[in-house]
Formats: C-alpha cells, sequence, structure tokens
C-alpha cells in the first residue's frame, strides 16, 4: 500500500464530487445482498476516480455497508477510504482496543496513516457513529462526508423525505 | 496456573452467542477479518428433533468480499467453489452454510470459519495474482475457442526489433489481427506505442485491444491515446469471452470475401 498521510486521506474523502457514472435506480439483489454501485469525479482537479458501493445484507437488514474506494491516476492500488456501517456484528478497532470490549453499533470505518504504516487494511480501524441510526441515513451522512454535489445528490439519492428506498430482484 | 488451564479458561471466555432472530444465533468469538469486523458466524437451530445445525454465514462473507472484489468471472468462480468443496462448505444463494450434528458442531464451527477466512482472502488475487488470472483466462480462451484461427503467441512483426512482440497474433488473407490483453497503464502505453511504430511502416495489420477494466484501470488520458490508436477495443475481458467467436468469425469472412485491401 501506498503510503497516504492522515491529511490526503481526509482531502480525498472530502474533496468536493459529482456523479460520473449513476447508481442504478433501485437496490439489485445479488446473491444473499441488495447492492448498488457508482463512480464519483473529483470536480477540484485532484487526479483519479472514486467507487462508491452499496451493500446491504438480505437476511439482516441493519447489515450494510456504504464505502468509498478511491483509485489513483498512477496505477498504484485502490484503497477504501470510507465505510459506514451498521450494526452487522461486532468490531475490533484493532491493535489498542480492547478485546473485551466488543461494540455493536453503528460505526464508521476510515483509512488512516497509522494503519497504512502498521501494514493493516487502510480502513482496519472504526469509531462507533450517532450520525446515523439506518442505512437511509447513513447513505444521506455519506454523500455529505464525501461532498457530494448537491444537486447529484438530490437527483441520485434522495432522502427518505423525497422518495422510499425502493427494492427490486 | 497451568497454560493448558488457562488456554481453556481463556477459550471459554471469549466465546459468547448472541439471537440475531428467533432460531437464530450469532457466534461472537475472537475471530476477525483484517479491517477489525468480526467474521460472521451463525447458528441456524433446528427447528425439529434430530435434524442437524446450521452453520452459515447469512450471505456476509461474499457481501464484504464484493466491497473490494467481486466473483465476476469463470475463473474466480472455479477457485471459489474449490476452496468451498475442499472444506466441505455449501452454498445456497450466497449463503455458505455446514451442518453438523450438536457433537460435532465445534470442530465443524471451526473448519466453517475458516474457510471463510480463505474465501475473505481472495481479494488478495486483485492485487497480487489477478494480473496473472486476467492474462491467464484470456490465453486460455485465445488458445482454445479462437484456435482454429492459428494464433502465434508473441509475435514479432519486426524481426530485429525483439523489444516489440505482439501478444496474438491471427494470420488472415488481407491484414492479420494483432491482438493485445491490458490491464494497467504501463500496459497500455506500450501497446500504442507498438501499434504506432508498425503503423509507420505501413505493416498491414489491425489491433485488437481486450482490457481487464478500461473505465476504471486506466486514467482519461490513457483511454483517450489508446483508443485514437487502436482500431478496435473491449472494455472488460467478460466482454470480450461473450462475443469473441462470433466477432472473429466475421472478420475472417470479411477477410474471405476481400482478400486484398
Amino acid at each position: 500500500m501506498d503510503a497516504y498521510s492522515d491529511e490526503e486521506i481526509a482531502r480525498l474523502i472530502s474533496c468536493p464530487k459529482k456523479v460520473s457514472v449513476p447508481p442504478a435506480k433501485n437496490l439489485r439483489l445479488n446473491g444473499a445482498d441488495w447492492r448498488n454501485d457508482a463512480k464519483l469525479a473529483p470536480t477540484d482537479g485532484t487526479k483519479g476516480i472514486f467507487s462508491m458501493f452499496m451493500r446491504r445484507n438480505e437476511d439482516f437488514p441493519e447489515d450494510f455497508s456504504i464505502g468509498l474506494v478511491y483509485r489513483p491516476e498512477d496505477g498504484t492500488s485502490d484503497i477504501t477510504l470510507l465505510r459506514c456501517n451498521g450494526k452487522h456484528g461486532f468490531f475490533n478497532g484493532g491493535a489498542g482496543a480492547d478485546p473485551d470490549h466488543p461494540h455493536f453499533h453503528f460505526h464508521v470505518h476510515k483509512a488512516s496513516a497509522k494503519a497504512i504504516r502498521a501494514g493493516f487494511t487502510p480502513e482496519k480501524f472504526a469509531d462507533k457513529t450517532t450520525e446515523f441510526a439506518s442505512y437511509e441515513q447513513a447513505v444521506q451522512h455519506y454523500i455529505k462526508v464525501v461532498q457530494l454535489n448537491p444537486r447529484d445528490a438530490s437527483r441520485y439519492f434522495p432522502s427518505e423525505s423525497q422518495s422510499e428506498i425502493e427494492f427490486t430482484e | 496456573m497451568d497454560i493448558r488451564d488457562l488456554l481453556r479458561a481463556e477459550f471459554d471466555r471469549h466465546v459468547d452467542f448472541r439471537e440475531r432472530r428467533p432460531g437464530i444465533l450469532q457466534v461472537v468469538a475472537p475471530l476477525y477479518h483484517e479491517d477489525g469486523d468480526m467474521v460472521d458466524v451463525f447458528l441456524d437451530l433446528p427447528k425439529h428433533e434430530g435434524e442437524a445445525i446450521r452453520i452459515s454465514d447469512h450471505g456476509m462473507t461474499l457481501m464484504r468480499l464484493s466491497y473490494s472484489y467481486e466473483i465476476d468471472s469463470a475463473t474466480k468462480r472455479r477457485i471459489l467453489d474449490r476452496i468451498l468443496a475442499e472444506n466441505g462448505v455449501s452454498e445456497d444463494r450466497g449463503r455458505f452454510y455446514l451442518e453438523a450434528t450438536p457433537e460435532h458442531l465445534y470442530p465443524a464451527l471451526l473448519q466453517f470459519a475458516q474457510t471463510v477466512a480463505k474465501v475473505s482472502n481472495m481479494q488478495m488475487f486483485k492485487r497480487e495474482v489477478v494480473q496473472n488470472l486476467f492474462y491467464e483466462t484470456l490465453n486460455d480462451f485465445v488458445a482454445s475457442k479462437l484456435s482454429l484461427y492459428k494464433p502465434e503467441p508473441h509475435y514479432m512483426p519486426i524481426p530485429d526489433r525483439d523489444d516489440l512482440d505482439v501478444d496474438w497474433r491471427f494470420p488472415l488473407p488481407s491484414r492479420d489481427i494483432y491482438l493485445y490483453g491490458v490491464r494497467d497503464t504501463s500496459k497500455a502505453r506500450l501497446v500504442g506505442l507498438e501499434c504506432l511504430e508498425y503503423q509507420k511502416l505501413s505493416i498491414p495489420f489491425r489491433s485488437v485491444i481486450i482490457h481487464e477494466d478500461l473505465e476504471n484501470g486506466l486514467g482519461k488520458k490513457d483511454q483517450r491515446r489508446i483508443t485514437n490508436i487502436a482500431d478496435k477495443q473491449f472494455a472488460t475481458l467478460p466482454d470480450f469471452l461473450s462475443v469473441a467467436e462470433g466477432y472473429f468469425a466475421r472478420e475472417a469472412e470479411t477477410a474471405r470475401q476481400h482478400p486484398v485491401m
């Protein structure tokens, strides 16, 4: 994994973006999970492209993950920068976390220089969050954090008040 | 305390169960994925006496894997099926499971968790082996399905330039087809330079480029460059594999009808 500083990671997450490949209108069932994907392009001159994935387990809909993956233009490896997760079970924040105190909360994984330096998965460390308490709220939180432009946000990811989430098999 | 007693006590202390749905228990054990999330293992309790306990992941393994790696080719599917088969794990619509009697539950649980870890590790293929998988799949396909067009690997159109070689040459009456597999920027640029060199020397050929993932694998400038140079491109390997035989049949027919162009 190439070196990324925490500042670079934060900048990549929050650089303004637009939708370059729109998500499907509805989540689609693939195996045991509902899913959707989109591509996001930076609008501030940042090089590279971003992928957004949305996954939600069919048997346990409270298990979901909405992620942001960065693909640099220079051909180096992709890096998962962010994942907004549901209460899918337990997680251990890795080295330094208390293994006797697993959590069962909505939580956010974020890439960090510390994890990369240690040779861990970049987004190994996670923090519980109160920013969202459902899949729909997590999507709204995500598009705010990744600075998706308001027009695309309301067009492709209308909030609950704008539209009901639809599911298609 | 004896180390063995300590370990036994520790094993016991770190295993718990949480009811996720009526009749479905989640196993809470210190089994973690690389990102810190716990490995998802559930026990579907039997509805009737005498039935086996189903150890299942309820689809979480493939869902997690899809964050960074998709099972989207026959080769990947074969590898996944092999991992499952070799570990005695079955699959039902994306859900892995293993059935066990109560007396065999413990070893079955460990076996299942190991299988989940092995499948999860398929994401390593993306970084370290996928290059070989891409070229291997393409080469296998060319050597088998397109063999009637007599493909020649590593063909050198300019004999004294051994630094320039075509992945596969298909000799046709009018002009050859030069086929290249491209999965990254450096190969794309090399192929572009080669094709320009052949064009400069008026070598009659038609270039066909098969990308691993044109849209996501190359930057915009490289996409533009290779698009301007190539005669025909396929955006992904599955795109090529699905139409290649028909495409080559049409090219061969055109070459037969118009032997000199």
